[in-house]
C-alpha cells in the first residue's frame, strides 16, 4: 500500500483518513489561512464550492491545484466553509460534485493503482463486503464480487435495469461487478461520507477574514432557493395528505428520494391539477436536478407524452408498500387512495376548482395499473429520475 | 369460509384445545420471542388479539392451552416494545418471509372443486350462482383444496429454496407447511434482518424473476449474440433460465411450453422443434430457433422456473405470520415444520394431520371433495350425515361445508 501514502494520492482522495493524518503534520488550523501565505488554499477551497454550484456532478478535473498541498489543504477547509454556510442545498451539490470528482480521478487511475486504491476505499474504508473475482460471464469482464446486502445498498439508488438484481450474476450470496461498476457504487458511499463530514463540523465560530470574504464570494453565487408560486391550483400542501407533504418536504431540502417517491409525488401533483412545469419546480433543489430530463418524465406522467396515459396516483396500499406511508394513515382517517384526503380537505376549505383538479377517485393506482387507452404495455418512462415502475 | 354454526366451532376447539394441552411443547418458540409480537384469533368472536408479547416459551404454551385459539401469528420483527402500539413498537429488525399460496397460483384443477353453499339451508351450488335458489341468501365460496394444488404449492417452494440457497446465499432457512395450502419460508441470517422495505423487493423480484431484461440475455432481436446468450453451467438466473429452456426443449411438449408462455400454440415453433432433430444436452440451440419461437421459450423456461411467491408479504417488515407447529383454523392440519432437506418427502395429508383419527364423529356433510388422510382415503361427500374419523369432521366442519348433525 505504497500508493496511498504519496502526497499526490492523498491529495485526489483527501477525504481518506491518511489525508487527514497527513494534514496534521502541518499543524495546520483554521486560524491558519489569516495567514496570506495560504491565499491559493483559499483560493482553491472557493474554487471547489463554485464548480460544484455551477457544474454539480458535471465536474471535472481541470481545476485541480497541480500543488498537492493546496488540494490537500483546501478540502476540509472547502468542508467548514460548507458547514458555515448552512445551507442543506448546497451541501448535497457539493458533495454530490465531490464525490463526482473522486471517481472521474479513480476511473482515470492506472489498472493496478486503481485496482488497490478501489479496494482500500470500498473494503477498508466503507467496509464494503468486496472481493476481487475476475471472470467472465455472457461476454462480460467481471473484476469484483460484493455481497449482497453492500450491492442491494447501493444498486437500489439506479433505476437500471442493468442494475436490478434479478439481472446481476448472483452466485452464493455474492453479485459480480465490474470495477466500472463498484467505482459507480462508491460514488454514492463517497457522498453520504461527504455529507457526515460537513455535518460534524459543525457551525464554527469567527473564520479569518479570508475565508469569511471566500464565503461571502460564494453566497452572491448561490443560486436562491426555489420557491414555489401556484398559479393553477390554489390549495397548497396544507390540503395534501401527510405522504405527500413527507414527500414535498423531502424534495424541498434537496434530498434524494426513491423513484417511486418521485413518480407518485409527480401522479399526485398531476392529479390535483397541477402543470408539468409547476411539478418540475418541487424537483428542482435536487442536487442531481436536470430540468430537461425532468421536465420530460413529468409531461410522460401528466400524459402529454409517449403513450398519452394519465397515471393515477398509487393508492394508499401501494404508498404503504413503499413505505411512504406517514403512521399507516392514521392521520388520514380510512381512505384507500391519497386523492380522496385532497379532495376531503378542499372541499372543507371550499377551494376546490373543479376544472382543475381532475381528482379520479379510488379506481385504479398508478405503479401498477394504467388508466387510459394504451394498456399496461404502453410506453412509460423508465430509467431516469422520475418514474413509476409499472411491471 | 369457516364455521356454519357456534356450535362447529366450540366444538373444533375442544380438540384443538387438547392438542395444545397434550402436544404444547411440539409449538414452534421462534428465537428471541421476548421481542416478537403476538396475536391470535379466537373461536367465538373470530378477532385478532394483536400486540400480545411472551417472556417465555412456558407463557406462549399455557396460553395456548388456556385460549386453544383459532390461528396463531407471531412477527417476523423483532421489536422493543412489542406490546405497543404499531408506531410504538421501536421496530429494530425483521426476518425475512416469504409466502406460498397454491391460491395465487395457476393450479388448473381450481375449476373443477371450487364450489359455493348457503350456510342456512345446508345446500351447494355451482361458483358461478350468486343467490340460494330456495332462500334467496347470497352465496358463499368454498376454496377446495386437492392433492394437486398441494403438490404445485410445494413445487413452488423447491424453486424458492434452491434460489434462496444456490444463488442467494441464505443459511438459517424454517420452511413450515402452512396447514392448509401453502408454505411458508423464513429466512433469519443475521445480514438480512435490517434490509429495508426496498431491498426486499429486490429480493423478491429476483426470486420471481420480475423485471428479468430479455435484452441483457442475448436472445432479442434476430441473430442470438452468442456470448451474451445464457449457459447451463452459470451462475443464477442465466444458468438456471438455460437448464430449464433446454428441458422444455429435449420434453418437446410444445402444449406445456405455450401454456407457460401464455402463448397461443404458434406453427413456428412446431416447425422449430421438429427442424431441430435431436438436442444434444450440453447446451440449449438458441440460434437455431427463430426470434418467435426463441421468444416464446425463453418466456416459457421464466415462468417455470420462477418461484411465484406473494410479493406484499415479503416487503412488509411488519407481518405476522403463522406459528409453526400451531393449528390451523382453517383446516384443523398442523403448520408443520419441515427440514427443508425433506421437502420431498413431506405428504402434507399425513404428517400435518394433528387430531385424532382413530375417534370419530357425526357430521352433515353439504359437500366435500375427497380426502386422504394419513393414508385413509374419504371419497366425495354429497348431503348426507357420515361419521368420519375426527380429524377430517373437523376439517370439514373447519371449511364451513358440514355442521353437527
Amino acid at each position: 500500500m505504497a500508493a496511498i501514502r504519496e502526497l499526490s494520492m492523498m491529495a485526489k482522495y483527501p477525504f481518506l483518513p491518511e489525508a487527514r493524518g497527513e494534514l496534521a503534520k502541518y499543524g495546520i488550523t483554521l486560524e491558519s489561512f489569516s495567514d496570506p501565505a495560504y491565499r491559493r488554499v483559499v483560493e482553491r477551497a472557493k474554487r471547489r464550492i463554485l464548480d460544484a454550484i455551477e457544474y454539480g456532478d458535471d465536474v471535472n478535473p481541470s481545476s485541480i491545484s497541480d500543488d498537492d498541498f493546496v488540494e490537500l489543504a483546501s478540502f476540509p477547509l472547502s468542508v467548514a466553509m460548507i458547514a458555515a454556510i448552512g445551507d442543506k442545498r448546497l451541501a448535497r451539490r457539493f458533495a454530490l460534485a465531490t464525490s463526482s470528482l473522486v471517481i472521474k480521478l479513480l476511473e482515470s487511475e492506472n489498472p493496478e493503482w486503481r485496482d488497490e486504491m478501489v479496494l482500500r476505499i470500498a473494503r477498508d474504508f466503507f467496509g464494503m463486503d468486496v472481493r476481487r473475482d475476475s471472470r467472465i460471464v455472457s461476454g462480460i469482464a467481471y473484476d469484483y464480487s460484493l455481497g449482497l446486502k453492500d450491492y442491494l445498498r447501493g444498486a437500489l439508488a439506479f433505476n437500471k435495469p442493468e442494475w436490478k438484481l434479478v439481472n446481476r450474476v448472483v452466485e452464493r450470496g455474492r453479485v459480480l461487478v465490474t470495477a466500472h461498476e463498484l467505482i459507480r457504487l462508491l460514488k454514492d458511499r463517497v457522498m453520504e461520507h461527504i455529507l457526515s463530514l460537513v455535518e460534524k463540523a459543525g457551525k464554527v465560530g469567527a473564520l479569518p477574514s479570508p475565508v469569511e470574504e471566500a464565503i461571502r464570494e460564494i453566497k452572491e453565487r448561490m443560486p436562491t432557493a426555489i420557491q414555489l408560486e401556484l398559479t393553477t391550483v390554489k390549495s397548497g400542501p396544507e390540503t395534501w395528505p401527510p405522504c405527500m407533504r413527507t414527500i414535498a418536504d423531502r424534495l424541498m431540502a434537496g434530498e434524494n428520494i426513491s423513484h417511486f417517491a418521485n413518480f407518485a409525488f409527480a401522479a399526485f401533483l398531476s392529479n390535483i391539477g397541477f402543470e408539468p412545469h409547476e411539478i418540475i419546480r418541487f424537483y428542482a433543489n435536487r442536487p442531481d436536478f436536470k430540468e430537461r430530463i425532468a421536465k420530460y418524465q413529468v409531461e410522460h406522467i401528466a400524459g402529454l407524452r409517449g403513450s398519452r396515459t394519465k397515471y393515477m396516483t398509487p393508492s394508499c396500499s401501494t404508498m404503504k408498500t413503499n413505505g411512504l406511508c406517514i403512521k399507516d394513515g392514521a392521520l388520514c382517517g380510512g381512505i384507500r387512495n391519497p386523492l380522496a384526503y385532497y379532495r376531503r380537505a378542499t372541499k372543507k376549505i371550499g377551494k376546490i376548482d373543479k376544472n382543475k383538479a381532475e381528482v379520479g377517485g379510488e379506481r385504479g393506482e398508478a405503479g401498477g395499473e394504467v388508466i387510459g387507452d394504451s394498456g399496461p404495455n404502453g410506453d412509460t418512462p423508465s430509467d431516469q429520475q422520475i418514474s413509476g415502475n409499472p411491471r | 369460509m369457516s364455521f356454519i354454526r357456534n356450535e362447529d366451532a366450540a366444538f373444533a376447539q375442544r380438540f384443538f384445545k387438547r392438542y395444545y394441552i397434550e402436544h404444547g411443547e411440539e409449538v414452534y418458540v421462534p428465537e428471541r420471542i421476548q421481542e416478537r409480537e403476538f396475536g391470535y384469533f379466537t373461536f367465538a368472536e373470530k378477532v385478532m388479539v394483536r400486540h400480545i408479547s411472551f417472556t417465555s416459551p412456558g407463557e406462549l404454551t399455557q396460553m395456548l392451552a388456556e385460549k386453544a385459539p383459532l390461528h396463531v401469528y407471531h412477527s417476523t420483527a423483532f421489536y422493543k416494545y412489542p406490546r405497543a402500539p404499531m408506531d410504538e413498537k421501536g421496530w429494530i429488525c425483521s426476518e425475512l418471509a416469504f409466502d406460498i399460496d397454491a391460491d395465487h397460483l395457476k393450479t388448473p384443477c381450481r375449476k373443477s372443486h371450487d364450489f359455493k353453499i348457503c350456510r342456512n339451508c345446508l345446500l351447494d351450488y355451482p361458483v358461478d350462482v350468486e343467490k340460494c335458489a330456495k332462500c334467496g341468501a347470497p352465496l358463499e365460496k368454498v376454496e377446495w383444496v386437492c392433492e394437486s394444488c398441494l403438490e404445485t404449492a410445494r413445487s413452488e417452494a423447491r424453486k424458492l429454496l434452491e434460489i434462496l440457497e444456490s444463488d442467494l446465499g441464505f443459511e438459517k432457512i424454517r420452511l413450515a407447511f402452512s396447514g392448509n395450502r401453502g408454505y411458508h419460508v423464513v429466512v433469519s441470517d443475521e445480514h438480512v434482518l435490517d434490509l429495508g422495505q426496498q431491498e426486499r423487493r429486490e429480493i423478491v423480484d429476483y426470486v420471481m424473476a420480475a423485471g428479468l431484461e430479455v435484452r441483457l440475455l442475448g436472445l432479442e432481436g434476430r441473430r442470438v449474440r452468442v456470448e451474451a446468450a445464457p449457459d447451463l453451467g452459470e451462475p443464477g438466473w442465466r444458468g438456471r433460465i438455460a437448464r430449464q429452456a433446454l428441458q422444455l426443449l429435449v420434453s418437446k411438449n410444445i402444449a406445456e411450453i405455450c401454456e407457460l408462455a401464455g402463448e397461443r400454440r404458434p406453427q413456428s415453433l412446431t416447425r422449430d422443434l421438429e427442424k431441430l432433430g435431436k438436442i444434444e444436452a450440453d447446451r440449449v440451440p438458441w440460434s437455431a430457433l427463430s426470434a418467435s419461437s426463441r421468444r416464446i421459450l425463453l418466456r416459457a423456461a421464466v415462468e417455470a422456473a420462477a418461484a411465484h411467491v406473494d410479493a406484499v408479504v415479503t416487503q412488509d417488515v411488519h407481518r405476522l405470520i403463522r406459528l409453526g407447529n400451531s393449528l390451523n383454523g382453517k383446516t384443523g392440519l398442523r403448520a408443520q415444520m419441515i427440514n427443508p432437506n425433506d421437502l420431498d418427502d413431506f405428504d402434507p395429508m399425513w404428517s400435518a394431520v394433528a387430531l385424532p383419527i382413530d375417534e370419530e364423529a357425526h357430521v352433515k356433510v353439504i359437500r366435500s371433495g375427497g380426502i386422504r388422510l394419513r393414508g385413509l382415503e374419504i371419497p366425495p361427500i354429497s348431503r348426507s350425515i357420515v361419521k368420519l374419523p375426527l380429524a377430517a369432521a373437523v376439517l370439514l366442519l373447519c371449511r364451513g361445508v358440514a355442521t353437527l348433525p
